[in-house]
């Protein structure tokens, strides 16, 4: 569905990303891995456009979109939650979800349709629906950050650090509500830096190392890693096992 | 008595920068530029004014002008700002283009109206005074009053309710993200822009019987425009309505009790008070009309 092939891209002088060639399957969760300033977030701006690449092709399903302009992509049906949810803080919940919705769905009809699908998915924001989306909680707020990704009609979902600074209940019901996106036949592509939740939801995931693909692995096998856990995220391959598991 | 006089006058003026405010403070709250030719789309209105008035009646006037200037006012923004703004070279780039426009706009003002100062005639329906108790005041500038808040009230209510002001809204506040969420940015930056240049235009009517018409009108209100802008706070609706009242008041009073320069002199130190303890003016921050 979305395919990077020898994508380079960076800001500036500098250049962050080396020749990264990546491929998200529709219906998969892809996982995109690694430590703190890697390329992960810069790897989805170049999909997104909002940060071009210099060189290489960007193609989702069957349309090249390398040098196409953010909004031109986002109307392909990408839905973006980005890192620090980057909310409209004063507007309301519902407006937040507008913005996208008439901007991309195709059939404007449908927009009540589409505020009953997110608000089952997520029926804290539907009591919050007239208050702004800046006096929301941390979870809320990424709540609303995934519905305003999800209200355009999308296909593909690219989740930038979507359980970033949450406590662990909220991060449990993010982790849940991605699962159910996924098993409607959404595509999810999924940064993280928190490799258990990522392996957690994903079903294959890449390892970003200073800016070039280091890893590419189904999900249960690096999540059974210790090593490459180790090696490129350092953390725990027992933590690791005990989210990356079949948990349900 | 003079103080009601002098309050009206002040608000008659400040209804003036006001319109002209309103263009020029969205335009930098979407875009982070400012359009110093901003002031040619009034001056441009003001003359077109004079000749077309007295052919086509007022309302016909006030249609026709503003949808010159809107055009004109849309293909600057294609031809000049844009491309600046999609290179990245927003700030002193889209400043000196747009100074150039300016001053040839300026110096053609004076090839072809000449540099003589006109005065418009005010409309006939409109002419007159109105006697409210003890007060005796022209019609015309209380119907300037009443035009500039009807419109900027239509304004924030579009800019609150209406889909179109809401994603207006979300570019002010974060255009990547906006476009991210599919959002058309250039082009409602460019519709924003004509809206502006168009509304200047109206003002251009509007002040022709006031204030004089004369081939650096572009120039000289801008000075006041920035003072207002600032003080309100760029990017601000609700800023330059109160410090366009505010300013327009300050003229007022200046040029009635002390002298007539004392008008311009008040007005930049007021703004100089302010921004010395609110570095971003009355009502600045991130994003625009709140």
């Amino acid at each position: 569905m979305l395919t990077l092939e020898r994508v380079t891209a960076g800001y500036g002088d500098t250049t962050v990303l080396w020749d990264v060639s990546l491929e998200v399957r529709r219906g998969e969760a892809v996982a995109l891995l690694g430590r703190n300033g890697m390329g992960k977030t810069t790897t989805l701006l170049a999909a997104l456009g909002l940060n071009p690449a210099r060189t290489g092709r960007i193609t989702f399903k069957t349309t090249e979109i390398t040098r196409w302009q953010p909004f031109a992509i986002a109307r392909l049906g990408i839905g973006y939650a980005p890192e620090g949810r980057q909310l409209f803080a004063p507007l309301t919940v519902v407006q937040n979800l507008r913005i996208p919705f008439v901007n991309k769905h195709p059939d404007r009809a449908r927009w009540p349709a589409q505020l009953e699908r997110v608000f089952t998915l997520f029926p804290a924001l539907r009591e919050r629906r007239r208050q702004q989306a800046g006096s929301l909680s941390g979870g809320e707020q990424q709540m609303l950050a995934i519905a305003r990704a999800l209200v355009g009609g999308d296909e593909l979902l690219v989740l930038d650090e979507p359980t970033e600074g949450l406590a662990p209940t909220i991060v449990s019901a993010i982790v849940d509500a991605i699962r159910a996106l996924k098993a409607q036949g959404i595509t999810v592509l999924l940064v993280e830096q928190n490799a258990h939740t990522a392996l957690a939801v994903a079903d294959r995931a890449y390892v970003l190392e200073k800016g070039r693909i280091a890893l590419e692995r189904r999900a249960v096998d690096l999540a059974r890693d210790p090593e490459a856990l180790q090696r490129y995220l350092g953390v725990d391959a027992d933590t690791a096992l005990l989210v990356g598991g079949p948990t349900r | 008595m003079t103080v009601v006089l002098q309050t009206l006058n002040g608000l008659t003026i400040g209804a003036i920068y006001i319109l002209l405010a309103s263009g020029l403070t969205i335009v930098f709250g979407l875009q982070g530029i400012v359009n110093v030719a901003h002031g040619v789309f009034y001056m441009l209105g003001a003359y077109l004014a004079i000749g077309l008035y007295p052919r086509i009646g007022f309302a016909a006037t006030v249609a026709a002008v503003f949808t010159l200037t809107a055009l004109l006012g849309l293909v600057l923004e294609l031809a000049g700002v844009r491309p600046l703004v999609r290179w990245k070279r927003p700030g002193m780039q889209v400043l000196v283009l747009t100074l150039g426009v300016a001053i040839i706009a300026s110096e053609v003002t004076k090839l072809v109206w000449g540099p003589v100062p006109l005065l418009s005639d005010v409309p006939a329906g409109l002419a007159g005074t109105l006697t409210l108790g003890p007060i005796v005041y022209p019609t015309y500038w209380l119907f300037v009053i009443a035009f500039t808040a009807v419109l900027m009230t239509l304004l924030a209510l579009a800019f609150h309710r209406t889909t179109l002001g809401i994603l207006v809204q979300s570019i002010a506040l974060n255009s990547e993200i906006s476009q991210a969420m599919g959002t058309n940015a250039p082009r409602i930056n460019s519709l924003v822009f004509a809206l502006g240049t168009g509304v200047a235009g109206v003002a251009g009517v509007l002040a022709g019987p006031i204030l004089s018409v004369y081939p650096t009108m572009c120039f000289d209100l801008l000075m006041i425009l920035f003072v207002v802008v600032i003080l309100g706070g760029l990017g601000s609706l609700l800023g330059i309505v109160v410090s366009g009242v505010l300013i327009g008041l300050v003229n007022a009073f200046g040029v009635a009790y002390l002298s007539g320069t004392a008008g311009n002199i008040l007005a930049f130190a007021v703004m100089i008070a302010v921004l010395i303890f609110r570095p971003l003016g009355l009502f600045g921050r991130a994003g625009i009309l709140k």
